[in-house]
């Protein structure tokens, strides 16, 4: 017995798939755009389904039109905040406009094309993992939809078993399958662009400034200066002197090496001060640690996949941060942090091959009270004879000694270890804060800008009652000396611009952002509103908008009927090509009947009167070309390109 | 579209009566359904009388023949007032211009006086004798003659009126086998005059009416100026298609999509009958006086069409 398989339409199968992609576009916009345009676009898709299960579509130059007003309409209620929601409604809107149309070969094609920008413009907002599973199962469709359509567009009425259909989807499927490895490289090289591709497999071997884990001393004797940027951030401007960006705490000391050696510090710190609220754009600086103004109280960061760990006023993630982030960060603007309970013996710890000469050196320095022994250490280190340097450093096993003794001069981390190891000889608790000091304040962008080579290092000194309070003993005037922007007015505005385009990126989080800049700034929308209204501004305004309108619509009709004449055009144009590669040329200045009288192969002959005659009628009777005739003469065309002669 | 007039049918049965003659036919009730008048320059003999009763005769139209001479008064051809001794009136006898097909013969024999005022016949499709006016039939149809070869005592029509004849053709000689034919069975002019109308003068009329209405779009019209731009800048020409001519031009073509069953006109009824509307009204420049029809038709091939 002869099994009969079903046969499909092409286009059944390309209608099939094309509503497949059209409906990921939609469960990938879920809840992503605002309620009211998302069921609206998915009510006309719905009835797009409906009206294809009837047969019925709906006239192109309505749809157009509404497309042209919808477009307009949101155009004159955009807001910059959220650009990429009213772009992505724009787009889905269309894209449900679309399918309500008896569609062609090239509206299947802007099918797809809106389908992919929805796409494209959805991973701007789409931060879960889940993404990766509908883009993979949208590109396979998008793929075997594709491929149908290029049958289609050869032959419309193809009817193929299913059993072919079947076997078409899974061999092409293959072809994005194939492109997965290729996309995984792009995957892993592009959110690195800021950095040389693959340069984090070749560590540099010249110590450079920047913020690391640990304070080493010794080590190098050279440090050079980084411009790249660590991070930025959005806020007002404040005295210099203020501008502390706390990262880590280092604890422990090893005679050369400070490290934090603290687990997870779960008690509750109450700060006092003034409170400022800063949104840090932080780059992929290689390490896991979050910077905020001195004192941060709390990290806002919607990460999806890392906590925030806290401890001491400084948080990390679990892992590096591999890619740019965006986190706000609530600091309080004040020098000490009230602790009433210390782990003393961390804080005195001292390394145990410490020298004789840096005992009676901090014995000298030991004031009656805890603060005056503080204030000598600081007046010491800082207004003494120790100078700024970051070349020629002590390159020792003991460079602690070295420096307060026998160089002399050197960067933050010999300052600080200094201060701090002074300190606990002298029975005060102190560790040292890693960081960032200073930065560059962008007044067009308002944002300060953090490169590495603010990297600082300060010491924080405990005192009772008083808690931990802030003390740098980095001479200051050597700092600025050596860091002076070097910014020039281009340079800043590339800058700018760079950060602007970061900033859209990455703000993802519109509707939060959009309620707070709201609540701000309606007071001056409703001032903005009612001077327009109060001036006669209101009937020019409506004029110019219908205006507008009026001449919209003629622009949008004359284009259309060019469009048509176009299209005979094109016909023809197809026609006469066709016949030239069949040896026919037609001369410029022969009739179409002249021409056609001349063929000798009667079978063509025939078909091309046949064509002429329609043709004729339509273009020297000025007949607008329906879709009817214009399907006929493409099918003459197809049956005259395939005639053999 | 269904056109009264099958051109095909007609010429298939005239043929018979007419051999070798279908393209002069055809150009002649194009000529007719335009509402101009045809001239036809050829030797004498080849069938110009015969072709003129035909076409009378098939379509029921009255025929009338003017031989001119150099004596003939305009008044031979519109009519003249005889006094009747009866009534003691004045009586008008119309000429033999009152007929719906008038061939008149060798037209450059009369002298200008007379060829004048049949012109202006042709015109103005009445004529004024005497302080009155009579209109003439419809349809109105003059072929005239004129014989190429003997220029010695004649008076060739100026350019002004050759502009007044629609189009100019020639028949030109038999092809052989229809010369055959003819020496074999005789001339059937006889038997021409026995012939039953094809249709009646009313139908004719409303054919006319129908080539009125047949559409030309603007793209045919820009080409038609494009030809008529043409002659005007031709370097063979002195003097190239009057406003006229343009509309001779697109009269005939009119017909001739008429006759091709068309209601709309293609770039191909004009080239068809360029040389026959083109060449009789532009000037051309003494030395090329003999290569007429080959100039019109370069110039028509350096047109584009449309498409």
């Amino acid at each position: 017995m002869i099994k009969l398989n079903k046969t499909y339409k092409i286009e059944t199968a390309v209608k099939l798939f094309t509503y497949w992609a059209g409906a990921f576009t939609f469960i990938i916009l879920l809840g992503k755009v605002s309620f009211f345009y998302y069921l609206i676009s998915l009510t006309l898709f719905l009835f797009s389904l409906f009206l294809e299960y009837k047969k019925i579509y709906l006239n192109r130059t309505f749809i157009n039109i509404s497309a042209f007003f919808f477009i307009i309409l949101k155009l004159t209620s955009l807001d910059l905040e959220t650009l990429i929601i009213s772009f992505l409604e724009i787009l889905l809107f269309l894209l449900s406009l679309k399918f309500l149309e008896n569609k062609k070969f090239r509206d299947y094609m802007q099918i797809y094309l809106l389908s992919v920008i929805i796409f494209a413009g959805s991973t701007l907002i789409f931060f879960d993992i889940t993404f990766l599973v509908y883009l993979f199962l949208f590109i396979i469709i998008l793929n075997a939809s594709i491929v149908f359509l290029t049958y289609y567009s050869q032959d419309p009425e193809i009817s193929l078993p299913e059993q072919i259909l079947i076997k078409i989807f899974l061999k092409t499927g293959l072809i994005p399958l194939l492109a997965i490895p290729f996309t995984a490289l792009f995957f892993i090289i592009l959110p690195r662009t800021d950095s040389p591709f693959f340069g984090f497999l070749n560590k540099s071997i010249k110590a450079k400034s920047g913020f690391s884990e640990n304070v080493k001393l010794g080590d190098v004797s050279e440090i050079q200066e980084e411009d790249l940027i660590v991070f930025r951030v959005k806020m007002m401007k404040i005295n210099e002197d203020l501008l502390y960006w706390r990262g880590i705490v280092l604890d422990s000391f090893d005679g050369k090496t400070w490290f934090s050696s603290i687990k997870k510090n779960e008690e509750k710190i109450e700060l006092k001060g003034t409170p400022i609220l800063q949104t840090i754009y932080l780059e992929a600086y290689g390490d896991k640690y979050l910077f905020g103004l001195d004192k941060p109280y709390k990290i806002n960061y919607n990460s999806p996949f890392q906590n925030i760990n806290k401890k001491d006023l400084t948080f990390y993630l679990s892992s590096d941060i591999t890619s740019r982030i965006k986190y706000e960060v609530l600091s309080f603007l004040t020098s000490s942090i009230y602790e009433s309970k210390i782990n003393k013996d961390k804080y005195l710890q001292l390394p145990q091959n410490l020298s004789e000469r840096i005992k009676n050196l901090a014995k000298s320095l030991k004031g009656t009270t805890k603060e005056e022994t503080i204030k000598n250490t600081l007046r010491f280190l800082k207004y003494g004879e120790y100078k700024y340097s970051l070349i020629n450093l002590p390159l020792s096993s003991n460079a602690l000694e070295d420096f307060l003794f026998k160089y002399k001069y050197g960067n933050c981390e010999y300052f600080a270890s200094s201060m701090a190891i002074l300190l606990r000889i002298n029975h005060i608790p102190s560790r040292l804060v890693a960081g960032y000091k200073g930065g560059i304040y962008n007044e067009v962008g308002k944002y300060y800008l953090i490169r590495q080579k603010d990297a600082h290092v300060w010491v924080e000194a405990y005192i009772e009652n008083k808690g931990w309070i802030r003390y740098d003993p980095t001479p200051l005037l050597a700092i600025q000396a050596y860091k002076k922007p070097k910014f020039s007015k281009i340079g800043l505005l590339f800058e700018t611009i760079n950060y602007y385009y970061i900033n859209f990126v990455l703000n993802y989080d519109l509707k939060k952002q959009l309620s707070v800049v709201k609540s701000i700034s309606t007071p001056f929308k409703v001032f903005n509103l009612k001077i327009i209204l109060n001036n006669k501004t209101i009937f020019l305004y409506s004029s110019i908008f219908i205006l507008s309108i009026i001449m919209g619509s003629f622009f949008i009709l004359s284009f259309l009927k060019k469009l048509k004449i176009r299209k005979e055009e094109r016909l023809i144009k197809e026609f006469l090509r066709i016949l030239e590669n069949k040896g026919y040329k037609k001369n410029p200045a022969e009739g179409l009947e002249e021409f056609a009288s001349k063929i000798k192969e009667e079978n063509l002959k025939l078909k091309v009167f046949n064509f002429v005659k329609i043709f004729e009628e339509i273009y020297y009777k000025n007949i607008p070309l329906t879709e009817k005739v214009s399907k006929k003469l493409k099918t003459l065309i197809k049956e005259i390109k395939n005639q053999k002669i | 579209m269904d056109p009264k007039l099958d051109i095909d049918n007609l010429i298939d049965f005239l043929s018979y009566y007419l051999h070798g003659k279908g393209r002069a036919l055809k150009l002649c009730i194009i000529a007719l359904l335009a509402e101009g008048h045809l001239l036809i320059e050829d030797l004498p003999g080849v069938g110009k009388t015969t072709l003129a009763i035909a076409i009378a005769r098939c379509f029921g139209l009255n025929f009338a023949r003017i031989q001119a001479t150099s004596d003939l008064l305009p008044s031979d051809i519109t009519g003249i007032s005889i006094y009747n001794k009866n009534t003691g009136e004045f009586e008008f006898h119309p000429g033999p211009i009152f007929n719906n097909i008038v061939l008149v013969d060798e037209i450059n024999r009369t002298t200008p006086k007379t060829q004048s005022a049949l012109l202006e016949a042709m015109g103005e499709k009445q004529v004024t004798i005497e302080g009155k006016t009579y209109k003439l039939p419809q349809p109105f149809f003059v072929i005239a003659t004129q014989n190429p070869i003997e220029i010695y005592g004649t008076f060739p029509l100026p350019e002004a009126q050759l502009d007044r004849f629609i189009m100019k053709i020639s028949i030109g000689y038999p092809p052989r086998s229809a010369e055959k034919e003819i020496l074999k069975g005789g001339s059937k002019r006889e038997e021409l005059h026995n012939i039953k109308p094809f249709l009646s003068k009313e139908e004719i009329i409303s054919i006319q009416k129908q080539v009125k209405e047949v559409y030309i779009s603007d793209k045919i019209t820009e080409y038609i100026l494009d030809i008529v731009e043409a002659t005007r800048k031709n370097k063979y020409l002195y003097a190239g298609l009057s406003t006229r001519g343009a509309l001779a031009i697109v009269n005939t073509a009119k017909a001739n999509a008429y006759l091709n069953k068309r209601d709309f006109v293609i770039p191909e009824d004009i080239k068809d009958l360029a040389e026959y509307v083109i060449t009789h009204r532009v000037i051309f420049k003494e030395e090329y006086e003999g290569t007429k029809e080959e100039i019109i038709k370069s110039l028509l091939e350096n047109i584009k069409t449309p498409v």
